[in-house]
């Protein structure tokens, strides 16, 4: 019976779906999204966040953030903001801090529980251009940003006492208005009492 | 701070060498104008390896002319550099376009990647033969 700990306890924590009083995580393999998550609950509405992103394991978004519960009644609506670093290797490097923010819902049906995530990641970094000319060498850095748009949903399936398998698919939109190719993954999620 | 902070960031950097390129652009007619191109000789390695890779260009009138030239300087092999030209001598900004005239071009080979300041005299005469195939016949 304990898969059905999400609807027997008040504000359960909840990784895939967000918020919640508690512990929670997941992991997530794919393609060509992967990460993990860890956050803690510490009141009935706000929580910490500790989590790492990786695209192809090129691109990196290690962060760290808040989220709060917006809403709870039969669909939990929940929002983050999290700030951290972004470096992306290969043949468009990047080097700089980042911001994000998201929304996430999600709603149980039993064993499960559909969810749906909606996020905005923003970047700043700088590209250096090094003239030599005859008599010196010109230095130059110019500001650069980037803008990705986020967007997963999926099914999150419980399967053994508090443990979760989540299905979703991945449709970002990486260094907006560059189109990016959509994305499937599997996690492995663990959601905690209080 | 913050601007320390985000400067300290840097995302790629790029490279030039900036080259004075000067010289004459010589030919009977004296009104059309000239393309004149900059290009690395080899490019990149491997199955990618390719000649002539244009990276700047610029129109000119017949005669004297001056040009600076940032030459890039990719992490990628390069060796080289060439400057093309060619007259638009029935004005429509095509190199030997169909139903155009038969149009003419002419290209200088510089190996020595040391120096700022380059002298080139060119005189198109070769008729419809673009940068790969000059390049190819008469400099590798």
């Amino acid at each position: 019976m304990k898969f059905l700990l999400f609807e027997l306890l008040n504000n359960p924590a909840d990784s895939i779906g967000g918020g919640g009083k508690g512990t929670a995580a997941h992991v997530q393999v794919g393609t060509a999204w992967q990460g993990f998550r860890l956050q803690h609950g510490f009141s009935d509405t706000w929580g910490w966040i500790v989590e790492a992103q990786s695209v192809s394991w090129e691109r990196w978004q290690p962060s760290i953030g808040l989220s709060a519960i917006w809403y709870e009644g039969s669909v939990r609506i929940t929002g983050s903001i999290l700030g951290g670093w972004l470096t992306q290797s290969g043949p468009y490097p990047w080097n700089g801090p980042s911001t994000e923010g998201r929304i996430q819902l999600s709603k149980p049906f039993g064993r499960l529980r559909p969810w749906l995530l909606l996020g905005s990641k923003h970047s700043l970094g700088n590209l250096r251009t090094e003239i030599q000319t005859q008599d010196e060498l010109l230095i130059e850095d110019t500001l650069q940003t980037e803008w990705t748009m986020t967007g997963s949903m999926g099914l999150a399936i419980g399967i053994h006492k508090e443990w979760e398998l989540s299905l979703g698919i991945d449709m970002p939109w990486v260094n907006y208005p560059n189109i990016t190719i959509p994305g499937a993954h599997v996690a492995i999620a663990y959601r905690g009492a209080p | 701070m913050i601007l320390f902070f985000i400067s300290a960031c840097i995302n790629e950097t790029v490279r030039y060498r900036r080259v004075d390129l000067t010289g004459t652009l010589s030919s009977e007619d004296m009104q059309s104008p000239m393309y004149v191109s900059a290009h690395h000789a080899w490019y990149d390695t491997d199955l990618l390896a390719h000649p002539a890779a244009m990276f700047d260009q610029e129109i000119f009138n017949p005669g004297d002319f001056s040009w600076t030239i940032d030459i890039p300087i990719p992490e990628t092999f390069t060796e080289g550099l060439l400057i093309y030209v060619w007259q638009d001598t029935d004005n429509d900004e095509v190199f030997c376009g169909l139903n155009g005239d038969e149009e003419y071009s002419d290209m200088a080979y510089i190996d020595d990647e040391t120096l700022f300041q380059i002298n080139v005299q060119l005189t198109p005469q070769h008729a419809c033969l673009a940068p790969e195939i000059l390049y190819a016949n008469f400099f590798e």
